[in-house]
């Protein structure tokens, strides 16, 4: 049985939930909140999305052609000259 | 004995460097939003993988290869590109109330759909705005942001960062907030000339 989060304490660790941050007790009061407060759930939803969208636009790849080649070289080229 | 291995040995082709080269795209694409600068990007990457190859006796074999690299190279940022550039003060970030600007575009948007208002807005925000509210994002905040991203959990960006998880908390949240307090403004700018577009037409 754990005791339920009241909007105030959702909107405060709203961030901490879509994380997976939480204590499992916390998580579980949160999630029992949402299970019947429309207005939190729909703010979640909300945050939900802008974090997928922000999440998605910094690891879309970038990486130039030469990249990979340019460090093999300096690479070696600093083994090279240990040895 | 690793090190009797180790000498003599012409060229990086081990199984460790094979492994550290496989998150070359992961950590190049977060270098380039770190600096936001190609040359600086690829500098800061061949610097990580120097080091890490330098100290990989410093690796612990069968724990998280991708966060040791990471780590690396948020120490190498900070440690030197960040010392170039004076960093702007984030005061817009501290008068923010939470969840004002929600309520303010839930009650604009709550007439015309019944769907989440923001939530379109947000749609009709391109990447390239994306990436220009990232890149007003004051860095302390973005880097974050990109490790938040990058899948690390609050304690190995707290880590990574040498800061308290306390600390990689509130960035996120500010960071957060500031992003989306920029790209409201963007969708703002466009839903009026949307509306200017319409008018015109009828």
């Amino acid at each position: 049985m754990s005791a339920e989060l009241d909007c105030a304490e959702l909107e405060r660790r709203l961030f901490e939930f879509l994380d997976q941050e939480l204590p499992e007790q916390v998580c579980a009061a949160a999630r029992a909140h949402l299970a019947h407060c429309p207005p939190c759930e729909g703010r979640l939803a909300h945050e939900e999305h802008f974090l997928a969208r922000i999440r998605q636009w910094c690891t879309s790849d970038t990486a130039p052609d030469g990249v990979r080649e340019r460090l093999l070289i300096r690479l070696r080229r600093l083994d090279s000259h240990r040895g | 004995m690793p090190e009797a291995q180790q000498r003599q040995q012409p060229a990086p082709a081990g199984d460790f460097e094979q492994q550290a080269l496989g998150h070359l795209a992961a950590l190049y694409r977060t270098a380039l939003r770190m600096t936001r600068s190609a040359p600086d990007a690829e500098d800061l990457v061949q610097e990580t993988y120097i080091r890490a190859f330098r100290f990989r006796e410093q690796f612990t074999p069968g724990t998280n290869l991708r966060a040791w690299l990471f780590r690396i190279l948020t120490n190498t940022f900070i440690n030197t590109y960040r010392k170039r550039s004076a960093e702007p003060q984030l005061t817009e970030l501290d008068d923010v109330e939470e969840s004002v600007l929600y309520r303010r575009m839930s009650e604009r948007g709550a007439a015309s759909s019944g769907g989440d208002p923001e939530r379109e807005t947000l749609d009709t925000i391109v990447d390239g705005e994306v990436q220009t509210a990232l890149e007003e994002l004051p860095e302390r905040f973005r880097g974050v942001v990109l490790l938040d991203a990058e899948g690390f959990c609050y304690k190995e960006i707290a880590d990574m960062m040498e800061i308290p998880i306390g600390t990689v908390m509130s960035r996120l949240h500010r960071g957060r907030r500031f992003l989306q307090q920029r790209l409201a403004g963007y969708a703002r700018k466009q839903g009026l000339a949307a509306l200017r577009t319409t008018d015109t037409k009828s």
